[in-house]
């Protein structure tokens, strides 16, 4: 009877992952299979289909000798680390100010949920357009508040132009950081405050040794995803930069763009976004590995 | 669980790979025709597209369009992927760019056997000749331009120049530009002088190469060897840096960048492919007759040269309906049609015959200063890295420029990637 | 945290009006660009308040049809994909949650590690699935893409929901003789509804914003969605039709301002359970 039980209990769940595994499996999974497995192949983009051939890691090789692939690692690695450090910062700031109750809430927290909701595409063009040198708004107020003598061309600039494609993907990012914190902090016991607040501890301390433990899981887990969204981060750059100026904005993903639909090298295309998914899966292993570290 | 599993990949492993099937034909009924075109549902063409659909389904009954419309930066994606899963569309608008791209991956059929002799050979020869791959051309030009130097009259009149004498070289240009610069507009904006397209994009590549070409540069030497270091480009990328520091040319502009800012009479006179100003018109519809037009500038002494700038038509290789096909371009880029096309965005007609035969046409007021321009033309590589020597190209306008690098140093490193990609 | 002092108050007053106008600012920017016309946009100074403000861009959207079918289209990509997503990662996520098993873990974590991969790389493949199945230019095509995207993230937040309700419920449901499935569908869903409407909101939310399979997958312009759409009418080979486009982008907005003003409540509860416990 129990061992009966037992064998039901396995097949339930099991049957229960069969809808997960045949959608992700049908329509991520096999594709991904199928592109790392071209990696390894020389598979160009031809209408006249030849025998695919073993090319002994060559797609590989070249970029690695043509020093694009580390070019692109270290590009998007920056992109991610400034996107991340200020969408986790300026969200984390956001949640503690309006974590205060009180009339309005809701209103201000919608607000502040709204660029979350603007497609991509018009985020792109609607910053570029304010980026403008010529006509952009931006120029405007730094010209204006006297905080540079000429105009900026942020895009254009080998400088600015990763750091303004940063600014767009903070802007839309930021709303869900803030809603996922502001979340992590209600969850806080108000007696623990209470206790610190008779202890007389200094609000720092209290924000250290208090809030940040109990923020400690959904930090883990909202920086995970922004991590990888902006590790795959394709539409902006290809809109605003197209991975210019001189390079300066190429990453991983508009390298691998360009190999598979530019110079119709599939192949290649491949081999970059299998390196990145490598260096994606190491990295988060070692990352959650840390975090569960950081427990005890 | 693991048998489970394997069943499962199996049976999906077959839904995957199975083999491309070829385009199905249908026997009966009407044959219909996919169109893959960026302009078709663009908001100020989509009436004419439409129309110019009905006109040809009335004149041939049998023949059905279907239009497959893509935004311009992602047609050829688009196309890439449908041809290698065996559904290429059977007609495909092409931009110049791309074009090297299509032929030698093998995607697009040659067309003197569809097209005939007659049409091709009416096809102005220089233009025909740079379509050609080993003898061969894979697709007809539908609209033609070079990149032309546009031009606004009232700012030439402020600044105290003729605006019936546009400027024939760089060397007066650049005098012309000392003058429009010092002008303001109403809200006390700078002027921008000298438009030249240095943004990432490949069709700012071809402008730079057509300024490389009017200095007597390019991308081969005198033996036809691949290089990127000449006199002549050398020059242009010092011309280049002169623009930029001396605010005449506004960084790294698109060519759209630069359309706005003639439209808001914020620039003197700048490069763009004939269509191209219908952007400045659509933004400002008042500056029609304001904007003068003229050929290429020569620099340096060496003849006035340009890229061809064409939107193509092409025919897919795979298409069971290549015939059909050739109907449907013969009847778009027939003189009537072409006639209400450029009606909307102004054009070169790329045959002889339909340019003589239409006096209305040639006299155009933003066509007749150009009638010239196929002598301009200076063909390029049908090489499948095309693109990128394009992108190149830009990276090497943005050394000079934003880069702060000297033209040498940009001719050095854009020969290196050029030998690199034409290898 | 309560901050009191007066000097504090008037620095967190100062960051919240420089985040929130960082947020907010590009928002008003397009609302108000969309009752400009063409030459108004291009101003510079720019103007704040239109001088000459037009309802011209809101009529022509209204005079064209094919907007409002964009946004239909988006609409229904959009619900088909929160539904499928939901009924899939609750599934997946409720036997990760009750029947862990060395099976299941390794699927979860094959699953997860997919999401790693950039779409661009397996776009083409997926191109091919889809025209074996027969779906190339069928929305149901976006429909199981997006989903495919979204089931295994919404899966791993929905099993923290479960981890949350206790066993003895369930025991005590089975003990009365209901099936599993039963169990789960009469005591275990209707407990977790905040989690799988924060679930189905993060959904709704990505599937709103799809571009490249909307864009690779529908052929004609009867059933494409609203980022295709604006792309590809009013952002042309040689212009902006900045006008346009910002008023497109203010009525596809609006659905989603609404849909965040009446659920964020619970999405915010929701988005912590799960989150809370990883």
């Amino acid at each position: 009877m129990k061992k009966n039980e037992q064998r039901g209990d396995r097949i339930f769940g099991a049957v229960l992952l069969v809808p997960s595994i045949l959608i992700v499996g049908g329509f991520i999974f096999l594709p991904v299979i199928q592109s790392l497995y071209y990696s390894f192949f020389d598979y160009k983009l031809t209408r006249k289909k030849v025998p695919l051939t073993w090319n002994s890691f060559g797609n590989y090789r070249s970029l690695w000798e043509s020093g694009k692939l580390q070019h692109a690692f270290s590009v998007t690695f920056q992109f991610m680390v400034i996107v991340v450090v200020l969408v986790f910062l300026l969200g984390l700031v956001m949640a503690l100010l309006l974590n205060r109750g009180g009339k309005g809430e809701r209103a201000k927290r919608t607000l502040a949920l709204l660029p979350w909701g603007t497609p991509t595409v018009i985020v792109a063009l609607l910053w570029s357009w304010m980026f403008q040198p010529e006509y952009g708004v931006v120029n405007f107020f730094l010209l204006k508040l006297h905080l540079v003598a000429e105009p900026i061309s942020f895009l254009v600039n080998p400088n600015t132009a990763l750091g303004s494609v940063a600014v767009a993907a903070v802007w839309k990012q930021l709303p869900f950081l803030f809603i996922m914190l502001l979340a992590g902090l209600q969850g806080v016991p108000s007696e623990m405050y209470e206790a610190a607040h008779i202890d007389g501890a200094p609000p720092l301390r209290v924000f250290w040794h208090i809030t940040l433990p109990f923020l400690r899981n959904v930090i883990r887990s909202s920086i995970l995803v922004t991590i990888i969204t902006n590790f795959k981060q394709f539409p902006l750059f290809w809109t605003m930069t197209g991975g210019g100026p001189m390079g300066r904005t190429e990453t991983l993903a508009v390298l691998a763009y360009k190999n598979a639909f530019v110079n119709l090298n599939f192949g290649a295309g491949a081999a970059v976004a299998a390196s990145w998914m490598a260096a994606l899966i190491i990295f988060s292993l070692i990352y959650n590995r840390v975090f569960r570290e950081a427990e005890y | 669980m693991k048998r489970i599993m394997t069943v499962l990949f199996m049976v999906s492993l077959c839904f995957t790979l199975s083999a491309n099937g070829g385009g199905e034909t249908e026997s009966q009924g009407p044959v219909t025709l996919k169109f893959a075109s960026w302009s078709i549902q663009e908001k100020n063409f989509q009436d004419y597209f439409m129309n110019l659909k009905e006109d040809f389904e009335a004149a041939n009954p049998s023949i059905k369009v279907e239009f497959n419309g893509y935004p311009y930066g992602e047609l050829k994606k688009q196309v890439l992927i449908m041809a290698n899963a065996g559904q290429s569309p059977d007609i495909i608008q092409c931009e110049r760019s791309w074009y090297s791209s299509f032929v030698s991956g093998g995607y697009v059929a040659e067309m003197e056997p569809l097209m005939g002799a007659d049409y091709m050979g009416d096809i102005y020869p220089e233009i025909l000749e740079d379509m050609k791959v080993d003898g061969k051309a894979y697709g007809v030009p539908w609209i033609a331009s070079p990149f032309v130097l546009f031009y606004n009259r009232d700012l030439f009149a402020q600044a105290g120049l003729d605006p019936s004498m546009p400027p024939s070289t760089y060397e007066e240009a650049l005098q012309f530009a000392e003058k429009i610069s010092a002008l303001t507009d109403r809200d006390g904006n700078g002027v921008y002088a000298l438009g030249q397209t240095t943004g990432a994009v490949p069709v700012s590549g071809g402008a730079v190469l057509s300024m490389f070409f009017s200095y007597g540069g390019g991308i081969r030497d005198a033996q036809g060897k691949v290089s990127g270091i000449s006199e002549g480009n050398r020059a242009a990328l010092n011309s280049l840096k002169e623009m930029y520091e001396k605010g005449y040319n506004p960084e790294g502009a698109k060519l759209k960048d630069l359309r706005n800012l003639m439209a808001i009479g914020r620039l003197g006179m700048y490069f763009d492919q004939l269509w191209g100003i219908g952007g400045a018109y659509a933004i400002n519809p008042d500056m029609k007759g304001k904007v003068g037009v003229a050929l290429p500038l020569s620099g340096n002494g060496a003849p006035a040269g340009s890229t061809l700038e064409a939107h193509m038509l092409l025919i897919s290789e795979d298409s069971g309906y290549k015939k059909e096909a050739a109907e449907f371009i013969r009847f778009a880029t027939s003189t009537e049609q072409m006639g209400k096309y450029s009606e909307l965005a102004p054009f070169l007609f790329p045959r002889t015959s339909q340019v003589e035969g239409t006096p209305v046409y040639r006299s155009r007021e933003g066509i007749a200063p150009v009638l010239d321009y196929p002598k301009t033309i200076h063909p390029v590589e049908k090489h499948p890295e095309m693109e990128n020597v394009f992108l190149a190209l830009t990276t090497a306008a943005q050394m000079v420029t934003v880069g702060g690098a000297s033209a040498d140093e940009a001719m050095a490193a854009l020969d290196k990637e050029l030998k690199d990609l034409l290898k | 945290m309560k901050i009191n002092h007066p000097v504090k108050n008037t620095a967190s007053w100062l960051l919240i009006l420089l985040i929130g106008g960082f947020l907010l600012f590009p928002l008003y920017w397009i609302f108000v660009t969309s009752f400009k016309d063409n030459m108004d946009i291009y101003r510079f100074p720019p103007r704040f308040i239109p001088l000459r403000a037009t309802l011209g861009n809101y009529l022509l959207l209204f005079r064209d049809s094919s907007v409002i079918l964009y946004l239909t289209n988006n609409l229904f990509v959009s619900a088909g994909t929160t539904l499928l997503t939901l009924a899939a990662a609750s599934l997946a996520g409720y036997s990760l949650s009750r029947y862990p098993s060395r099976f299941g873990r390794a699927v979860a974590t094959s699953l997860l590690s997919t999401q790693m991969f950039p779409i661009v790389g397996l776009i083409l493949a997926l191109y091919v699935i889809f025209r074996n199945l027969g779906l190339i230019d069928s929305r149901l095509s976006l429909v199981l893409s997006l989903s495919a995207v979204t089931i295994p993230f919404c899966t791993i937040l929905i099993k923290g929901f479960f981890d949350d309700i206790p066993r003895s419920l369930e025991e005590a449901a089975r003990i009365d003789g209901a099936s599993r499935m039963k169990t789960l569908l009469s005591v275990i869903m209707p407990l977790s509804k905040p989690g799988l409407l924060a679930i189905g909101l993060y959904t709704f939310m990505q599937a709103w914003d799809d571009f490249l399979f909307a864009i690779t997958f529908i052929l004609n312009d009867g059933k494409r969605t609203l980022s295709a759409g604006i792309a590809m009418k009013f952002l042309g080979e040689v212009s902006y039709d900045w006008g346009m486009v910002t008023t497109v982008s203010v009525a596809g907005v609006l659905p989603m301002f609404l849909l965040i003003f009446l659920f964020q409540k619970y999405m915010v509860a929701g988005l912590t359970a799960g989150a809370v416990k990883g």
